[in-house]
């Protein structure tokens, strides 16, 4: 009589590496045949993880087609296995996944659009946060406000592609019912994923406010971030940005460096 | 979870009949409100740490008592208990005091790598005793009473010594956990293993058995066999209803869920399926008394 | 730096005669859009996948030629180089 851990690696094995010689001779015959028995689970597995992968990888699905996609998350599962009970943990490196697989190679964006989506799937669950009261700020010594270190809502992420990706991501919306032609050859997007009561909202942001608010999540100084923006355009409006980005709930906290 | 309440107090779920709160129905729930005894969730659709989930659930909590109805804990498992994962759950249950909270009698990692299925258990007294401990485990984290829910299957062991309905009472009497008493389960494997649905209500009494889920199935012919699977993807066939009817009889009254995951039809469909099974506890109840 | 120092000076004095940003503060459940992605939260579930039921082909086979091939809406990319990495 096989061990707890024994049945288990032998189902195991099956599910993982489609190796059935050892848990077909566990599982009773009667009716159906125990491989097409244990096949139930081994389809339910792939067809759970594929599902998983559509729920957070939509555009990416259109773009590819059912077929294309249902290959590639098959390949994925297998090098990427789940590693959590919870679903929505799984498929984080699906990007890294595309960039590396053969069959994909002639469509260079499809990581960037996986990584855009994966970021607005973080976005959504992501925790709550008070924004900044601008008023609190009365408390530091106004010779020191280069040195203020502001920190990022958690339901904000920041991203840069070469490609039109927000333009692509657009055009494959279930309700997007005009020309869904892109020009790859148009210009890459600075792209802000943010969370607006509960609802993910797509921000195309101009090259110094990106560079200016990635040196911020990076955890520099206004100072730094500054003179970052600035090498972008040496017309950089901070007035505006700041206000913008404490406004629209992006910078909620900050301290002293 | 940064909401305008501390917290939650407890709120008793009657034996009355419920709905599963799906994220497809958020919007259609707040604003109608339906005349349900509980909702229940999937505990995992709300580890995330804030955003619309948690606003709806938090609205709704204020109004009706809750369920939590845990998928990925992997009892049966012989890896250790996944530490991250039940003390999300424990977060979760402190903040908003669910009156039940359950998971499954199956396994479904190994090695740290999740399957993310219901993966049957051998009924055997390793198994039995390897899951009694692993019940008092989560029990004695979340510092409360956990049910465990009789899961459908598509296989069975050759090396099984334990009727399953056993097996799942075991486990109650001796963890001091309750049962959650999946009444579709029972007549899916009834059908896939051959034996009589009856037997199993036989084997479990009244007391350990806290809640029922009901759910559609799907029947599979094939030229060497009749399989079915736990879709969760149509209505409660009349075999099902036939067998609640026993259920109630035999077990009284309970809290009653209507499961719908796949195909989810709108709110009223829902509702309708809810209705049924609380004229069937009704009636039986009034029959009694 | 001095030009830096200034900027900053004026617009953190600034900001503080801004009122409290309204956009983040969490919405009544029923105030909520109907969003993209709140079906997003529902992937745990507890039920078996009609489609992974014996009978059906093995779900990890599909072995078809045609499924190497990306056949969606990437068809609708044109121009620029999709062959250089990102």
């Amino acid at each position: 009589m096989p061990r707890l851990r024994e049945l288990q690696q032998a189902f195991g094995s099956w599910l993982q590496f489609d190796d059935a010689s050892e848990i077909a001779a566990l599982v009773c015959a009667n009716g159906l045949a125990g491989n097409r028995r244990v096949q139930i689970y081994r389809n339910n597995l792939l067809v759970t993880l594929t599902d998983a992968l559509r729920a957070v990888y939509p555009v990416v699905e259109k773009l590819v087609g059912d077929g294309f996609f249902r290959f590639a998350a098959n390949e994925f599962i297998h090098h990427y296995p789940s590693r959590h009970g919870n679903l929505h943990l799984f498929g984080h490196e699906f990007a890294k996944f595309l960039s590396e697989f053969a069959a994909a190679k002639g469509h260079a964006y499809l990581p960037d659009v996986a990584r855009l989506e994966w970021a607005q799937h973080e976005v959504y669950h992501a925790v709550d946060h008070a924004p900044l009261a601008p008023q609190s700020l009365t408390a530091i010594d106004p010779d020191r406000y280069e040195s203020l270190c502001f920190t990022l809502h958690p339901a904000r992420r920041l991203l840069y592609s070469p490609y039109p990706v927000v333009r692509i991501w657009e055009v494959n919306q279930p309700d997007f019912d005009g020309d869904q032609t892109v020009d790859l050859s148009a210009s890459g997007n600075c792209v802000l994923v943010l969370r607006i009561n509960g609802a993910i909202e797509l921000h195309t942001l101009a090259r110094p406010e990106y560079r200016f608010l990635a040196t911020i999540s990076e955890g520099k100084t206004l100072g730094q971030a500054v003179e970052a923006a600035l090498e972008q355009h040496r017309d950089f409006d901070l007035n505006h940005y700041l206000a913008k980005h404490v406004q629209n709930g992006t910078l909620v906290e900050f301290n002293l460096a | 979870m940064t909401s305008p309440a501390e917290g939650f107090t407890a709120r008793p779920i009657p034996a009355r009949a419920g709905i599963g709160l799906r994220s497809e129905h958020y919007q259609d729930v707040v604003a109608s409100r339906p005349a349900v005894g509980f909702f229940e969730i999937h505990s995992e659709n709300y580890f995330g740490l804030g955003g619309a989930p948690h606003r709806y659930l938090e609205t709704l909590r204020t109004d009706y008592p809750l369920s939590f109805h845990g998928v990925g804990m992997s009892l049966g498992s012989v890896d250790p208990l996944n530490e991250a994962h039940t003390q999300r759950l424990k977060q979760l249950v402190d903040y908003y005091q669910p009156d039940l909270v359950s998971e499954h009698l199956s396994w479904s990692s190994l090695n740290g790598q999740y399957f993310n299925d219901l993966l049957p258990l051998p009924y055997t007294r390793e198994a039995l005793n390897h899951i009694v401990d692993r019940v008092q485990q989560v029990q004695n984290t979340l510092k409360r009473q956990i049910l465990v829910e009789n899961v459908s299957s598509y296989l069975q062991y050759t090396h099984s010594t334990i009727p399953e309905w056993e097996f799942v009472a075991q486990v109650a009497e001796q963890s001091g956990c309750g049962i959650l008493l999946d009444v579709n389960n029972i007549y899916v494997n009834a059908i896939n293993h051959n034996f009589n649905p009856r037997t199993f209500l036989d084997g479990v009494s009244a007391r350990l058995v806290k809640e029922i889920h009901l759910a559609g199935h799907t029947v599979n012919e094939f030229e060497d066999g009749t399989i079915l699977i736990d879709t969760h993807d149509q209505l409660v066939c009349d075999e099902v209803w036939s067998l609640y009817r026993d259920a109630v009889r035999r077990f009284g009254p309970k809290p009653t869920l209507i499961e719908w995951d796949t195909n989810l039809p709108k709110l009223s469909v829902l509702l309708d399926e809810a209705n049924t099974a609380q004229t069937i506890m009704e009636t039986l109840h009034a029959q009694v008394a | 730096m001095t030009n830096t120092k200034t900027l900053i000076s004026t617009a953190v004095s600034s900001l503080m005669l801004l009122g409290i940003a309204g956009t983040t503060v969490p919405a009544n459940a029923a105030d909520m859009e109907k969003c993209y992605g709140v079906a997003k939260a529902g992937k745990n579930d507890c039920q078996t996948a009609n489609s992974s039921c014996a009978g059906t082909a093995t779900k990890d086979a599909q072995k078809d030629a045609w499924l190497f091939v990306p056949k969606g809406t990437c068809e609708k990319l044109v121009g620029g180089s999709s062959k250089s990495g990102a």
